[in-house]
């Protein structure tokens, strides 16, 4: 079973899958969530790597343990001594020293980068030899990691783990330069605070706060080492003040969004990554309004949703609903940065949250039928404000999409016809039927609803006869316990619209018909 | 003219883009809450699936976002199969089964496998304190198997929750007994003894064992004579081991070594008069401590916690409070950032005694108000509850989250005349 890492206000949670348990859990000493802006996730190897809300990037592990993604470097340069004792070392050597985070079992999960060089080297002669000032870390760290050169040498090797946060020396070593191992020491260096993360080809990226323009990466298979040097630039630099909008996650391909443009991250490895160009004409607005389903990104620009797939960029909204996005009519466009993706894969749907026009919160979503491209909503409900979304596994491990609201719960699909306890407020509106004659005149006869039996309930139906800018009329109440049920005249138009809407359990349409329709002339 | 029939409602989602002249039969132009009927074959419509709450606990505010882990998330798992290693009284020792040991009806059951562990000592180390012969590593439980002591190899069995199979071997084949096995570092340790004629030619051997490949290396040397290995643990690169003597008139040792790197053991440190027993070595916020026992009449100095303060140099934290003899430190472990300490037959009881710094104890529990007398032999942690239980034919287990409030306590598989001064009978499990 697998469960959720969720933030509430500025606090962290584990819920479980089935949601019977909730655990709060307790931060890193000097980490604070911010409660402004969400808080972006991601996975590698056993940890949950969380960013843009800690006051440094975090990680969860499967015991709820909180930790730094990686603990801050020493300050200060070591010194060696000899300890008074005798031995077989000569020669000038040098010495840093690292930070180590260890799990139960004395694996490093996590290692800062180095501290400062050493101005001067020890010079030996016939000694054994230790480390003097030892730095102590102001994060909750298991040991510290010692490297030291070989002599007269300026690559550092692996030397001495020390225990605990509490000793500043070491123990005395007399193991020569060829008994310190193979291995230089690793490339490592402090993981920024990041706006942003994706997981991809086994490394993090991430973008740094100050340093918008730039996609940041760690070395391969290593989530806490990110050296500066591993910085690709997503052009063009400066051209705004918002920066790197989003990471794109393909399989084989990681997109980076900006607000007006797309790139693409190319090549295997250090030395030959660069970012190119996708698309100079759209862009994405956030992280979460980006989501990645069967290896195409969907993702909300400006104008409409579009999809970067195999079969290339388009928008697919556009023809359809494009009108939802360009006019005002419909949502808050000045809000469209806050908006969220979700997807639930049972149903083949993608599902945004908008806010409607004039409201402050994303109080609207709308679904997109990956199945046969077509458009539902405006949807809401009644029963909580819905404020992020992420996908959870149930204890089946079936992914179950789950929605976050703004006082204290989060929401799963279920059958009833019902948010929690408030009804479904089902609102349908038809084309303005013709009968392929527009200008002509038509008495609309005996309506026709045909529908699934069900126990009980009633939809209004609503008709409107004229022409586009006609009066609704009296409704007209189907029972749906008739499942079909043959209603009253329409009356005369032009047009016909019929608008059904209830708020009292579940609906189930086939259809309807008017069958006598009666053509009186132009008029 | 023709009627209108419209039965494929909604087939073709919402269009707002069309003018309403040019929009579709099967279109609308808002669908709230309804979705397109797949179950008709060109359309109709139903309400889309409702919204319920996922969380029984109200989390107080905001959700702001939320990712699931790709692994299992072991914070809640709480396993209730344990095993017991139960030593008989004659005969093969054996292995009980409770899947139930958190519920108020707990039931040991007989199983095999695992197949039978390691039989009682050879008759020459009846005598010796017994310790815990098995350990669990990554989801296995490894354990002694069955050999005749001085013809045979003794051998090391692992046990997977379903299966058991011979791992390794420790020759030569006259080696005596398992004496101690212990994870410490993630690396699993092995100490034996050897027989000889007399106490005064037994040894120690110590060994790691490659669970991946059934290698058993040799670490060092033999052990001098006089004393058996029965504590270990890794700390600063290097594995130390404390060592209770034998012969009458040693007193307890800790020996180091450079762990793969020295082929030759160093004495660290001989504890003061009287204090014979080391019985454990736990490695806490950087700094080494040992647990020792007294068990000379005179009791003048009392078995206690020591901190290794520099190389070679140590320095008591902690002292039994008994009413006689000398009074022993039976186990030592970690559990929520504390430094646990079980002592036996002190003024109190039994008590279990606790540190946040290694520097000032208090006593948060003891026997028989607290945990079981027979229950005081062993300290473990498993998942997020501290166990102790007894070693010996009748013993009992207690466990708790909170080792100052109230203890859950119960029964062994309990086999009569298993006894003895602690028999290496042992509570294990497969935890995650």
């Amino acid at each position: 079973m697998a469960a959720s890492v969720v933030q509430v206000d500025n606090t962290l949670w584990l819920v479980s899958s089935d949601g019977q348990t909730s655990q709060q859990l307790t931060l890193p000493t000097d980490i604070d969530l911010a409660t402004d802006r969400p808080p972006r996730m991601t996975n590698f190897g056993r940890y949950v790597v969380i960013t843009n809300t800690p006051s440094r990037p975090i990680t969860v592990d499967g015991l709820g343990k909180v930790r730094v993604l990686a603990p801050r470097p020493p300050n200060q340069a070591l010194t060696i001594d000899d300890d008074g004792g005798a031995g077989t070392l000569t020669g000038d050597y040098k010495a840093r020293q690292t930070f180590l985070l260890l799990d139960h079992l004395g694996n490093v999960i996590a290692e800062s980068d180095y501290g400062p060089l050493m101005e001067t080297a020890f010079t030996a002669s016939s000694d054994t030899l230790n480390v003097e000032d030892v730095n102590l870390s102001p994060d909750d760290v298991q040991a510290s990691r010692i490297y030291r050169t070989t002599a007269g040498g300026e690559v550092y090797f692996t030397w001495i783990d020390i225990d605990g946060n509490t000793q500043t020396r070491s123990v005395s070593d007399t193991r020569t330069d060829e008994e310190i191992g193979d291995f230089a020491a690793p490339e490592l260096g402090s993981p920024p605070d990041l706006t942003t993360i994706a997981s991809w080809r086994g490394r993090l990226w991430g973008v740094d706060r100050t340093a918008i323009d730039h996609v940041r990466f760690s070395e391969a298979g290593l989530m806490y080492a990110w050296p500066l040097a591993n910085s690709i630039p997503a052009d063009p630099v400066g051209s705004d003040f918002t920066g790197i909008t989003a990471f794109m996650v393909r399989r084989d391909q990681l997109g980076v969004g900006r607000l007006n443009g797309a790139r693409q991250i190319t090549g295997t490895s250090n030395t030959d990554f660069r970012c190119i160009n996708l698309s100079e004409n759209v862009g994405a607005l956030s992280q979460e309004s980006t989501i990645t389903f069967r290896d195409t990104v969907y993702f909300l620009w400006f104008d409409g949703v579009y999809a970067w797939g195999p079969e290339g960029l388009k928008c697919v909204s556009d023809g359809r609903v494009r009108k939802w996005f360009t006019s005002d009519d419909y949502f808050e466009r000045s809000r469209f940065p806050f908006a969220f993706f979700a997807v639930d894969p049972f149903r083949n749907k993608l599902r945004l949250y908008l806010a409607a026009a004039g409201s402050s919160t994303e109080d609207r979503w709308i679904e997109y039928d990956l199945t046969d491209k077509t458009w539902w909503g405006p949807h809401k409900t009644a029963a909580f404000d819905p404020r992020s979304a992420w996908m959870g596994y149930d204890a089946n491990n079936k992914p179950l999409p789950l929605t976050g609201g703004t006082a204290g719960f989060i929401y799963k699909g279920q059958t009833t016809a019902a948010d929690d306890t408030s009804a479904l407020e089902i609102d349908i509106i038809t084309k303005f039927h013709d009968n392929d004659t527009p200008d002509i005149d038509k008495f609309w006869g005996q309506l026709c609803v045909l529908g699934k039996v069900q126990t009980s309930g009633i939809t209004s139906v609503t008709p409107k006869t004229g022409y586009l800018d006609a009066p609704a009329q009296l409704p007209i109440i189907y029972t749906q316990s008739r499942g079909r049920q043959r209603l009253r005249r329409v009356g005369t138009g032009k047009l016909l619209q019929l608008a059904f809407t209830q708020a009292s359990g579940p609906l189930e349409l086939y259809g309807y018909e008017i069958n006598d329709v009666h053509e009186l002339g132009q008029r | 003219m023709k009627p209108l029939n419209v039965y494929n409602i909604g087939e073709k989602g919402v269009n707002v883009d069309s003018s309403p002249i040019h929009t579709e039969d099967g279109e609308l132009t808002r669908a709230q809450n309804v979705e397109h009927n797949k179950s008709g074959a060109r359309g109709g419509v139903v309400n889309r699936p409702g919204l319920a709450k996922h969380n029984d606990d109200d989390l107080g505010s905001l959700v702001l976002g939320g990712f699931t882990m790709s692994y299992p998330d072991n914070s809640q798992v709480e396993t209730a199969t344990f095993w017991w290693a139960q030593q008989t009284s004659g005969g093969a020792n054996v292995w009980y089964r409770s899947n139930d040991l958190y519920a108020s009806s707990l039931t040991w059951v007989l199983v095999d496998p695992p197949s039978a562990w390691q039989a009682d000592p050879p008759v020459a180390f009846a005598t010796l304190r017994h310790y815990t012969r098995m350990v669990e590593h990554k989801g296995r439980i490894y354990y002694p198997g069955t050999h005749t002591s001085g013809t045979t190899a003794p051998t090391i069995r692992v046990f997977n929750g379903k299966d058991d199979y011979q791992l390794a071997k420790i020759l030569p084949e006259t080696t005596a007994w398992i004496h101690l096995m212990k994870v410490s570092r993630g690396r699993i340790f092995i100490l034996t003894l050897d027989s000889g004629v007399d106490d005064t030619s037994w040894v120690s051997r110590v060994f790691e064992l490659d669970p991946e490949t059934g290698y058993v290396t040799q670490i060092g040397a033999a052990l001098d004579t006089g004393y058996y290995a029965t504590a270990l643990e890794v700390h600063n690169n290097d594995l130390y081991v404390g060592a209770s003597r034998v012969t009458e008139g040693n007193v307890g040792r800790v020996y180091r070594i450079r762990l793969d790197i020295a082929t030759a053991w160093t004495t660290e440190v001989n504890m003061a008069a009287e204090r014979n027993n080391i019985t454990e070595l736990t490695s806490f916020k950087g700094l080494l401590y040992v647990t020792t026992g007294s068990n000379d009449s005179n009791g003048t100095n009392k078995g206690a916690v020591l901190r290794q303060t520099a190389l070679g140099a140590w320095a008591v934290v902690d002292t039994a409070v008994v009413p006689t003899r000398g009074g022993l430190f039976q186990a030592m472990t970690i559990f929520e950032g504390k430094l646990y300490t079980l002592g036996i037959a002190f003024t109190g009881g039994n008590l279990l005694r606790s540190s946040s710094d290694g520097t000032t104890w208090v006593t948060d529990a003891n026997s028989p108000d607290d945990f079981p007398d027979n229950a005081s032999s062993v300290l473990k942690v498993v998942g997020r509850r501290l166990f102790l239980h007894g070693a010996g034919g009748t013993s009992e287990f207690a466990h708790t989250t909170t080792p100052t409030g109230t203890w859950t306590t119960g029964i062994g598989p309990g086999e009569t005349g298993g006894g003895g001064s602690g028999t290496g009978s042992t509570l294990m499990t497969l935890r995650p």
